[in-house]
């Protein structure tokens, strides 16, 4: 389906009980495209973002990855083909290495092939988890587990990338890295979506922005446009 | 990074990837545990089984298990499929929600070995549950037929499959969740209808064992037809198949927050936080926000502001209200109606504090973060704690009422009713104030109680340990079964005697629930 989007969004909500988690949200995102999804905490980002990637249940709304529900079994299985998430806190076994769990993302992805070692090592070594490969995610820093659920999502095939606050516990240089990582996958024709509350980083990646708060849609357009309205009307502070 | 086109991924890939990289234990290491489960039972199992046959004998026999028998199945049967709510038979760890549930495997593939596992342990369970039902009815020299014996144990183990196929189905499932939740107390109901049925004569009895598979199942072993076996064989078949098909339908949120549930008890177990691992599992049907958000005028004096906190609390849970209120009523109404039966009374007055303790959650919340006592309140933490009782107390209080004068209208009052009702009524302030006396020691073993136990040689620590554990409750069950006993049995000649001493048993414990306590 070539005309398919690879993510499409449809009044998509969320309640929890009394509490409205996500209202009423529409998306549309292209390849090559990067959305950013921006707003205090507590504004409905990660709801969105885990609600969007099959972790929650919507209450009502629709969701489609490259065509396909990730809600519904088992056309889900598809939708869960062509999407990689990064979490925001890392979802690591205690008992694999950083190595291991690469080969068993890889592997669950299908894509282990002879090729794969060589490919896993690059990409340690991209991320500089080269000394740290054969450690168990309780030998890491925040960091470095960050890292190596970045490293998860990217070993896997996808064309959506979601990444739910992906910096935090990133120091300076890894967060540049990420940047650059994030603009090579936009080139290769990736959709991503990512939330923050740091809009500094943002800059230069996201294409267009959405700012939530209480789970509601307050105002959306291109980057730089949303950049400046949502530091003038105190959304966010211009650069938290 | 890889192109978005890959060849499908197998389950079985992935699990021959497990084995690969945790190397399974060799032949020996895997034997082990059978080795020691044997050697336990060749040097301690014919003490066990002679202890467990006396002991059981008592409990299982014939006339016991046709009366008490289909209900205490029945309820068996309804805790094993609500397990399914907070659990159930597929168990997946949180890594395991993001790495496999999120990738492309097929999930009824990925369900299936564990729902198997699932099932097939639950059906030994059920199985050794049978056997000792046997054990016990064989005792006293009744003895049992081979025939009967084996009907009995294949029947507990497929009432223990269909009861883990509900619990799948439950597991996977919001519809079958909220249709079991609500159904819990008119299944408990039945099974109260279904003693007083089978007490009710042989026509009764017959009902009983054939009102359904939890009839079924006990009824090899009282002497009903085989056909009994093969319909609960049948039933069973039925939710068995169900839950096969409906595997892997559950969506990845049930999973996740089962695992972060399961995550925080196991956290729980291992710092020996008894009330966490509670709050954990009851996290799983948790919904924030759910509450009806109803609200009391708030009182003119401060001196109700507690009580009025925990009206607020109690009215935003009407089920837990409910429940304690049902809890007091029923509990008040056994120790009246069997009066002249102790064990019965106790039963009863443990019911009653059962009651009393469901509306304490503001008072464990405050022994939980002592600091926010003295942050938010500027009263001591021990008079925090006394005037958290008094809500939950009127509450038993009231249920309390209610049972006096149901068991009045209905004649079912006792000898000597009035005084045994009086005493049972002015019994529950206490009963509400053991509850939360042990309701404020927190969930975990005090440091000062472990101590104690540390390098013991005599045993005596676990006895400890034990009557830590259960002094309360047992305080609570005595202050209320003897003079409710003795005022069955003597009339209003131990009424006075009986009231100094719930009065003195009430002050003391209001005494030592007030007591002030530094928080921490």
């Amino acid at each position: 389906m070539p005309d398919t989007p690879p993510l499409w969004v449809d009044g998509l909500t969320r309640s929890y009980g009394r509490l409205v988690g996500l209202d009423k949200l529409d998306l549309t995102l292209k390849a090559g495209e990067c959305v950013a999804l921006i707003g205090a905490n507590g504004s409905g980002k990660s709801t969105a973002i885990r609600t969007m990637a099959g972790l929650l249940e919507p209450s009502s709304g629709s969701v489609r990855i490259c065509g396909h529900d990730p809600h519904t079994e088992p056309d889900a299985e598809e939708a869960r083909a062509a999407l990689a998430l990064v979490p925001d806190t890392p979802l690591l076994y205690d008992d694999l290495t950083v190595r291991q769990h690469l080969g068993l993302v890889a592997l669950a992805h299908g894509v282990l092939d002879e090729d794969t070692p060589a490919r896993i090592d690059a990409l340690i070594d991209q991320l500089g988890l080269t000394e740290r490969a054969d450690f168990l995610p309780t030998e890491l820093s925040r960091g470095l587990r960050q890292k190596t659920g970045l490293a998860c999502a990217l070993i896997r095939p996808s064309r959506v990338l979601m990444l739910d606050e992906p910096v935090v516990g990133l120091d300076p240089p890894s967060q540049a890295l990420l940047r650059q990582l994030l603009l090579d996958a936009k080139a290769e024709g990736k959709a991503i979506l990512l939330t923050t509350h740091q809009m500094r980083f943002a800059d230069g990646i996201a294409d267009r922005a959405i700012v939530l708060g209480d789970g509601k849609v307050l105002d959306r357009g291109r980057w730089k446009d949303v950049r400046g309205r949502a530091a003038d009307r105190g959304w966010l502070p211009d650069d938290a | 990074m890889p192109d978005a086109v890959a060849s499908r991924a197998r389950v079985s890939d992935v699990r021959r990837f497990w084995q690969t990289v945790l190397e399974p234990p060799g032949l020996l290491r895997r034997l082990e545990p059978a080795y020691y489960v044997l050697i336990t039972l060749v040097i301690a199992g014919p003490f066990i089984y002679g202890t467990a046959r006396e002991a059981l004998a008592e409990v299982a026999t014939p006339r016991a298990l046709e009366t008490w028998g289909p209900s205490i199945a029945l309820v068996g049967l309804l805790a094993l499929v609500r397990w399914g709510a907070v659990q159930g038979p597929v168990i997946f760890s949180v890594a395991d929600v993001a790495q496999l549930l999120g990738a492309p495997l097929r999930r009824a593939e990925l369900v299936l070995g564990r729902l198997v596992r699932g099932m097939l342990a639950a059906a030994g369970a059920g199985a050794v549950a049978g056997a000792l039902v046997v054990v016990g009815f064989a005792g006293h020299d009744r003895g049992v037929a081979g025939g009967r014996a084996a009907d009995l144990i294949v029947s507990a183990a497929l009432l223990a499959l269909l009861g883990i196929a509900g619990a799948s189905l439950v597991q996977g499932s919001a519809r079958w969740d909220r249709a079991t939740r609500l159904a819990r107390w008119p299944v408990l109901a039945i099974a109260v209808g279904l003693v007083m049925l089978a007490s009710s004569g042989p026509t009764g009895r017959d009902v009983a064992l054939w009102s359904g598979p939890w009839g079924w199942a006990v009824g090899p072993l009282v002497g009903r037809s085989a056909l009994a076996t093969v319909l609960l064989a049948v039933v069973t078949a039925i939710a068995v198949a169900g839950a096969v098909v409906r595997r892997g339908m559950a969506s990845t949120e049930r999973h996740l927050v089962r695992a972060e549930a399961r995550e925080g008890a196991v956290a729980a177990i291992y710092s020996m936080n008894a009330r966490y691992v509670g709050r954990s599992f009851a996290s799983v049907g948790s919904r924030p926000g759910t509450t009806a958000g109803r609200t009391l005028r708030m009182p003119r004096t401060p001196r109700l502001a507690i009580a009025w906190r925990d009206a607020v609390a109690a009215l935003n849970a009407p089920g837990r209200l409910g429940e304690a209120l049902v809890l007091a009523t029923a509990g008040c109404a056994i120790c009246l109606v069997n009066a002249d039966h102790p064990a019965a009374v106790a039963g009863g007055a443990l019911v009653v504090y059962l009651g009393a303790s469901r509306l304490l959650e503001p008072l464990r919340a405050e022994t939980d973060k002592p600091s926010r006592v003295r942050v938010l309140l500027r009263k001591p933490q021990g008079k925090v704690m006394a005037e958290h009782a008094l809500v939950p107390g009127a509450v038993v209080l009231a249920g309390a009422v209610l049972a006096v004068a149901g068991c009045a209208i209905a004649g079912e009052l006792p000898s000597h009713g009035a005084t045994a009702a009086l005493l049972a009524v002015v019994a529950t302030p206490a009963i509400t104030m053991c509850a939360a006396l042990s309701g404020r020691r927190g969930g975990q073993l005090p440091q000062s109680v472990l101590a104690v136990t540390y390098g013991d040689t005599t045993g005596m620590s676990s006895l400890i340990l034990v009557a830590w554990v259960v002094a309360f409750p047992v305080l609570a069950i005595a202050v209320d079964a003897v003079p409710v006993s003795l005022a069955a049995e003597h009339g209003t000649q131990v009424l006075f005697g009986c009231l100094a001493l719930v009065g003195s048993v009430s002050v003391v414990l209001a005494i030592a629930l007030g007591w002030e306590r530094q928080p921490a």
